[in-house]
Formats: structure tokens, sequence, C-alpha cells
């Protein structure tokens, strides 16, 4: 009878321990290697869906004590490996006000990569970004955004929520 | 902004950790399966490294001519729409090969071998196999067109590498990222396999719940 290695079969648990380990340490990471405010990753995904707006069929306003921020996408539906534009418009006590270094960036429970756009001033003064996103193909159509941005110069962030639908 | 510029260091660190947050759980069930198709159990650590290194080198091929795809189209809506026909194919393909490698596998060491329903399944399998790659390469090759959501955002990153050599060299990057995490699931699944009674059937269990999952996947779209 072949005598058990017990040696290598230690070193085979701990590998797999290791790879284990360092998935489960990937998934909670920011999804943003670039060392940008904290994610939305691992903040968004995990968010319950009540506390999150969802701008799959209408456009949502989200409160930030005395900033209100207006979200808009389309075209929709929104859809997979299309183009799809996000909208933002700041305002508090009525009148506009430009977020600094404003970034959205777009998650889901499955790891899809790094989804990370700056925004950019449109023509009616609104901040915009046009993503093109990925189709899991799990099933999965839930996706989560985030806008990261300063405002007097302090970070702040909003969270969002969408159905992406199949192309 | 569309398609923030992303560097090949950028496509090999998402290939890194994806590799280990999202590969592991999907693809390892076919890392398994190169294992213990293409290396005998008692051929060495070498054989089963070797067949995995043809494997992800065919893998990483398949990823690179997509990627020179999507630099040459300049978008992943078309090239999406153009493959989803394959890859739905593929998976289709390669989960019933899972699932019949784990049937066999689970009833080749029992005594459902000797039953007509174990002598059916090793001849379908038998069948089955001389239609999928007899060498990992080829396969690789093949499950390099599985439907893969980190793979999606891996090709629109690369549309704006602005032409098909960027376009292949970002997912050859991509690819290579993902090598580390795969290959470690191929040596713990080397080093475990030394108990094979009880390891070998779990294995096979998880091969038969994916390649059922990944059938699913393919037919429904």
């Amino acid at each position: 009878m072949r005598r058990p290695r017990v040696a290598e079969t230690v070193l085979g648990l701990a590998v797999a321990v290791a790879i284990a380990a360092a998935s489960f340490a990937v998934r909670q990471r920011p999804a943003d290697p670039g060392g940008s405010p904290p994610s939305a990753a691992s903040a968004a995904a995990g968010a319950p869906a009540a506390d999150v707006p969802d701008v799959s069929r209408t456009d949502a306003t989200l409160d930030r004590g005395d900033l209100r921020i207006l979200v808009s996408a389309g075209p929709r539906p929104l859809l997979a490996f299309s183009r799809n534009r996000f909208r933002f418009r700041a305002e508090k006590g009525g009148a506009a006000v430009p977020l600094a270094d404003a970034v959205v960036s777009f998650t889901m429970t499955m790891p899809m990569g790094d989804h990370r756009h700056a925004l950019v001033l449109a023509t009616d003064g609104w901040q915009e970004a046009e993503a093109v996103l990925p189709l899991c193909p799990s099933g999965k159509r839930r996706w989560f955004g985030r806008l990261d941005f300063t405002l007097a110069g302090r970070a702040r962030s909003a969270r969002f929520a969408f159905d992406l639908a199949a192309p | 902004m569309l398609n923030p510029s992303v560097d090949l260091l950028g496509f090999l660190a998402l290939g890194f950790l994806g590799g280990f947050g999202h590969c592991v759980g999907m693809c390892a069930p076919f890392v398994l399966l190169v294992s213990r198709r293409f290396a005998a159990p008692d051929a060495g650590r070498a054989a089963a490294l070797g067949a995995q290194l043809w494997y992800t080198l065919g893998r990483v091929l398949t990823y690179a001519v997509l990627g020179a795809l999507a630099g040459l189209v300049g978008g992943v809506v078309e090239l999406a729409g153009s493959l989803v026909g394959l890859q739905r194919a593929a998976s289709v393909l390669a989960g019933t090969v899972l699932v019949l490698e784990a049937i066999v596998g689970l009833a080749g060491s029992g005594p459902l071998a000797r039953t007509k329903g174990g002598r059916l399944f090793a001849r379908v399998s038998a069948a089955l196999g001389r239609r999928v790659p007899g060498h990992p390469f080829g396969l690789g090759l093949l499950l390099g067109l599985l439907p893969c959501g980190l793979l999606y955002s891996a090709l629109i990153a690369a549309v704006s590498r602005g032409g098909p050599l960027g376009g292949a060299l970002a997912l050859l990057a991509f690819g290579l990222g993902t090598a580390p995490a795969l290959l470690g699931v191929s040596l713990a699944d080397d080093l475990l396999a030394r108990r094979r009674a009880l390891l070998d059937r779990l294995a096979r269990l998880f091969l038969l719940a994916m390649g059922a999952w990944f059938v699913w996947t393919g037919l429904r779209g």
C-alpha cells in the first residue's frame, strides 16, 4: 500500500488556502487600483438596494445634506455593449454647483474589472460620462454606480443602481 | 469620457487581480479537466504543469485574436454580436464535456462502471472526446471563446488601443495576467490529488455542477 504523502497534501492544502485567501482579498479590495476614494466595489455592490436610487427607468435625485444631485441615464433601456450616457447635475440652494474631480465608477456583484470614467462638462451645464459596460454571462443584470467628487475641498460620493439589459 | 486608455501593465493587473477574484471561481473546472485529461495521475507534476502551460498558451492566443478583432473593428458591440453564437456553442460543448468527464469519473471507480449506464456514459464520453481537441493547446484555443464578463471588460478597454496590434498586445497581457491564479489552482489540485479518493470525487462533483451551469448558460444565451 502506498504511503500517504502527508507533506505534499499539506502543501496542496496550503496553496488552495492561499488561493482562496487571495480571491477573498481581491474581492474585498476596492475595484479602482488607482488609489482613488473608497470604491464602489465593496461599498456599492454590497449595499442594500433600498438605499440606492434606481435610474434604470427614471431619473433620480441623490440628496447629500444641502447638496442635491440629479442623475440621468440613457438611452433607455440601458444596454450592455452599448454607449450609455450617465449625466449629473449638482445643486446647492437651487443653484448649479460644479463637481470637481468627478469620476463615476461601475461595479456589480461579479468582479467585472475596472469601469471608471471621468466626467466632462456638457454644453447644457450637466457633467457626464459615456460608458460601455459588459454583459455578465451568469445572468446578473444589476449594476451599481458610484460618483466620487470633491466639493469645497472635501471628498464625497453618491451611489445609484441600474439594470443593464442584454443587447 | 469613453474607454479611458489603459496601458499594458493595466491589462496585466486586470488579468492578475481578476484571475484570483473571478477566474478561479469560473474557470477552475477547466483547469481540473486539463490536468485529468492530459496528464496521467502518476505522470508527475512536470507533466501536469506542461499541460497547463499549453492550455494557457492556447487560451491567451485566443484572447489575443479577440483583442486584435476588438482593436480592428473599434468597438465591442459588433464583436460581441458576431461572437455570441460561437460563444454559446463553446459554452454548451465545454459544459457537456465537463458533465461527462465528471460522470464517467464518478462512476469509473465504483460499481456503476460495470452497469449498462456506466458503459454508455463511457462510450458517449469517448465519442465526444474525439470531437474536442486532443491537445491542451487546442482546448485552450477553444475555451478562450467562453463567454466571460471579465474578458468583455478587457475587450472594451482594448478598443481604445487604436488598432489590431495594440488590441492583441493588450489581451495578451490580460491573458498572461490570469495565468498565475489558474496555474495556482492546478498546483493545488496536483498536490492535493495525492489523496485521490475523496478529493477526486469532490473535484468531479465540482466539474459536474460547473458543467451543468455552462450548458445552461450556453442554452439560455
